[in-house]
Order: C-alpha cells, then sequence, then structure tokens
C-alpha cells in the first residue's frame, strides 16, 4: 500500500460519523418551520441553535420540499414564494436581533413596513452595484442590509462570488450598540456608530463601505473620510455610505500580532475618521479625535 | 436532488468545527432551495459545501464581531476560520493541525467529503491544476507531519503541546 492511501485511509477512518437518518426528520423540520412553531425547539446543547433564523412556512413550499424529499427530482416546481430574503421586505421581516442578523425575530422589534427602501446603489470598483437598503423599527432603531450584485444578501452566505463581510443584515433596534471601534467621529453630529463592510471580488483590491447616519442634517451635506479624503452626500434621513479603497486606510501588519500566530492586520484605533460637512463648507461641524 | 446531500453538509459541518451542524445544514438546504436555478444539475455538492462554508463563515464573523477588541479585527480567508473539531487519533490531531487551514481542507475535501479533484477545486474557487498541486504539498507535508510525531513519540519524549508547535 502507498503512502498515499494509507494517508487517506488514515483520515477516512478518522471521518466524524454522519447524521443517523432519524436526525434528517429534525433538520427537515428545522427547514419548514414557521417562526414560533414549538416543533423549532432550541437545542440547549447547542450555541446557536436558538439563534439560526426561522423560516416562513407555506402550504406550497411544503408541498414542493415534500415532493423533493420523495425523489421526483427534477419535475420539482420552483416557487417564487421563497423562504428566505428574495425581497428586503421578507429580510427585514425576520427582525434580526440587535448586533447579531442570524438570530431570529425578537419579540421587540417590530419593523414599520413603510419605512423599507432601497437607500442608494453604491458603485463599488472592481465589485459592482451594491444595493444598501433600510428601515426602521417602532421604537426608533435603524436596520440595514446590504445585496450584493449577484442578487445574494450580504451576511446571509447566499453570494458565491463577492466577500462582503460585517454585521448585516441587522437592526440596531433600540439599543445602543456599541461597534465601530475603529472610527472616530462627532456623536453629536452622526447619529450613531458608523459601520463599515470590506467589499471584495477574489482579487487583489479591496475596498471599505463606511455606512450610518447623521442627524444635523440642518448643516451636514456631505460625509468626508479624512485619511482618504473620500467623500460622499447625505441622503434623506441623513443616511450616507463611503467607499474607500483598503489600502488607504490606516493599518499595519504584525508579525504573530494574536494568539492565532498568524501574520494579522492590526487596524487603528481611529483609523476611518468621520466627519459631516456644510454645503459652504467655512467650518467643520464635526470631527472625530 | 438537493436534499438527497444532506449527510454531506451536515458531515461537512461537523467535521470543520460547526456547533450546530444541522442548524448549518438547514440553512444551506434552505438557500438552496431559494436559488435551485443557481445549483448545478451534474453535482450540487460543490455548490453545497461552498454555501455552507459561507454559513458558517458568516456566523463565525457574527460571533467574533460581539467580542472584537479594540485594537484587533482580522479578515482571514473563507477557509482560514474552519477548525475540525472532532476526536482524532493524537498523531493525526498534531499532524492535520499543523498543516495550513488551506492545505488541511484540501486534504478532507477528498478524504472526508469524497470529492473528485476536479469537485474539490469547485468548492475552493481554484483550477484543477491548482488543487492537484495544492493536494499533492498537503499530503507530502502531512505525512512528514506524522512522521515527525510518530519519531518523538517513539523516542520516548515527552508528547509536546500543539500550543508550543
Amino acid at each position: 500500500m502507498t503512502q498515499t492511501t494509507e494517508i487517506f485511509d488514515r483520515l477516512r477512518s478518522a471521518k466524524p460519523d454522519p447524521s443517523p437518518a432519524a436526525n434528517r426528520a429534525d433538520v427537515w423540520k428545522r427547514i419548514v418551520s414557521a417562526p414560533g412553531d414549538p416543533r423549532l425547539s432550541p437545542n440547549p446543547q447547542s450555541r446557536t441553535a436558538r439563534g439560526w433564523r426561522k423560516l416562513s412556512r407555506r402550504p406550497g413550499t411544503m408541498l414542493a420540499c415534500a415532493l423533493v424529499v420523495a425523489g421526483c427530482g427534477t419535475g420539482v416546481t420552483v416557487l417564487t414564494d421563497s423562504l428566505l430574503s428574495e425581497t428586503p421586505a421578507k429580510l427585514f421581516a425576520f427582525a434580526p436581533k440587535p448586533g447579531n442578523p442570524l438570530w431570529g425575530p425578537h419579540r421587540h422589534l417590530q419593523i414599520i413596513p413603510a419605512s423599507i427602501r432601497m437607500v442608494e446603489r453604491i458603485k463599488v470598483p472592481d465589485v459592482g452595484t451594491i444595493q444598501y437598503w433600510v428601515a426602521r423599527t417602532r421604537l426608533g432603531g435603524d436596520c440595514e442590509a446590504f445585496r450584493l450584485p449577484d442578487g445574494g444578501w450580504a451576511g446571509t452566505g447566499e453570494s458565491h462570488t463577492y466577500s462582503f463581510g460585517g454585521i448585516t443584515p441587522t437592526c440596531t433596534g433600540f439599543l445602543y450598540t456599541p461597534m465601530g471601534r475603529h472610527f472616530a467621529f462627532d456623536s453629536v453630529t452622526f447619529g450613531r456608530v458608523p459601520h463599515s463592510h470590506t467589499a471584495a471580488l477574489p482579487g487583489p483590491r479591496q475596498w471599505t463601505v463606511v455606512f450610518g447616519t447623521v442627524k444635523r442634517l440642518a448643516q451636514a451635506t456631505t460625509v468626508r473620510e479624512i485619511a482618504s479624503g473620500a467623500s460622499t452626500r447625505i441622503l434623506r434621513d441623513g443616511y450616507f455610505a463611503l467607499v474607500i479603497p483598503e489600502h488607504l486606510v490606516l493599518a499595519r501588519t504584525t508579525p504573530g500580532g494574536c494568539s492565532c500566530g498568524r501574520d494579522t492586520k492590526i487596524w487603528f484605533p481611529g483609523a476611518i475618521r468621520l466627519e459631516a460637512l456644510a454645503a459652504v463648507a467655512t467650518s467643520k461641524t464635526g470631527q472625530g479625535g | 436532488m438537493v436534499f438527497g446531500h444532506l449527510d454531506l453538509i451536515v458531515g461537512y459541518a461537523r467535521g470543520r468545527g460547526s456547533l450546530d451542524c444541522e442548524a448549518v445544514a438547514a440553512e444551506v438546504m434552505a438557500i438552496a432551495w431559494r436559488r435551485l436555478a443557481d445549483v448545478p444539475v451534474d453535482d450540487p455538492r460543490p455548490w453545497l459545501i461552498v454555501t455552507a462554508r459561507n454559513v458558517m463563515y458568516a456566523q463565525w464573523r457574527q460571533q467574533r464581531g460581539m467580542n472584537l477588541s479594540p485594537d484587533a479585527d482580522l479578515e482571514p480567508s473563507l477557509v482560514e476560520f474552519l477548525e475540525p473539531v472532532v476526536e482524532l487519533d493524537p498523531e493525526l490531531e498534531i499532524a492535520l493541525g499543523l498543516l495550513s487551514a488551506s492545505d488541511r481542507e484540501a486534504l478532507l475535501l477528498v478524504a472526508w467529503e469524497d470529492l473528485t479533484p476536479k469537485e474539490a477545486a469547485a468548492a475552493l474557487g481554484i483550477s484543477q491544476t491548482a488543487f492537484r498541486v495544492r493536494l499533492h504539498r498537503a499530503r507530502k507535508r502531512l505525512l512528514r507531519y506524522l512522521d515527525q510525531t510518530q519519531n518523538t513519540h517513539q523516542a520516548g519524549h515527552r508528547a509536546t503541546p500543539i500550543e508550543e508547535l
């Protein structure tokens, strides 16, 4: 037996046991159950079971899925009324918990349907056009999500083409979410802590998308990032989304700079410095530091 | 049939350290159902594995986002966050741990998910040639690490903890 055969035999012998047939029914229930369905009881031994999104159930979907299980294969009709996030309304209807978009509905977060809208189409070089969607909650919070050029929603695992890391889809609800440690900004001018994503195709160039809200609309019309000089206009209701070349954001590489033992990027605190500018910029309305 | 690969996805998630592999599998199947037109008809396994990895990566990022230290923001690749959490024999566990995440994933896709080089290359988003080279090197490295580990044990030395390697 060659060494190649031996090594693969040894690996195969260590392969995790496949899911027992009895568990398939449990997995199936999690796919098709509705929010609040008593069948979807959280596994107390699992850290993530209660956090996973519960999916809408519709009779047509149940029938189609049953056909798949029965082995009808390619004869199954694909339903347009999808399980997950075909439309932004459905995405926000799951009312993600503050700061944890993959968890299920939170009873305190109620999305205002009329508030769901696309704020802007953001052009990211080398990537394409990304849609910036927002919604408001009845308790005055903000929800945000990004739809990638291939139709997948960022942060859901749907896109196979684009890397777009970050915490969206998310809702901040009525709680102040202490994110954005790498930002310097005036908390009076900016409604809340901005967020950022890194948008990239598999390739050498990456871009940072900084987004958030500005409160003092009467004075501010533009948001500018000081290090890169990039700026963008403030949109209706104070939303903004700014694209910054990632290499212009201050950073350094520290060999073994974390417990993972690998070279890693360490972002300087305050690396992304935002200011809101008035239309006639005789003075800065807000500057972090 | 997409749902027929449920065991594959559950096993993949379990073998890559997911604490709720059934939730991952459920999410993957739901995504596959929603985007059925995008799922390859001939062999959906690479597509499902990529989706599973993306789902686990998104989960990993969210969990880390809640616990970011003030001065660090790691941006690993889509394989670097994967850590096999299964009971392996100690020598194999040490040797696998010494491999890079890319090498480890290449080996496991073939050994655990039974993918051909063509299918595994598709799952990793690289060319078949690149995958074959990666697999060849990974196998050689694993053999070398296993020999080193076995020689250490045979010489009667104290087993070196993974953290000290």
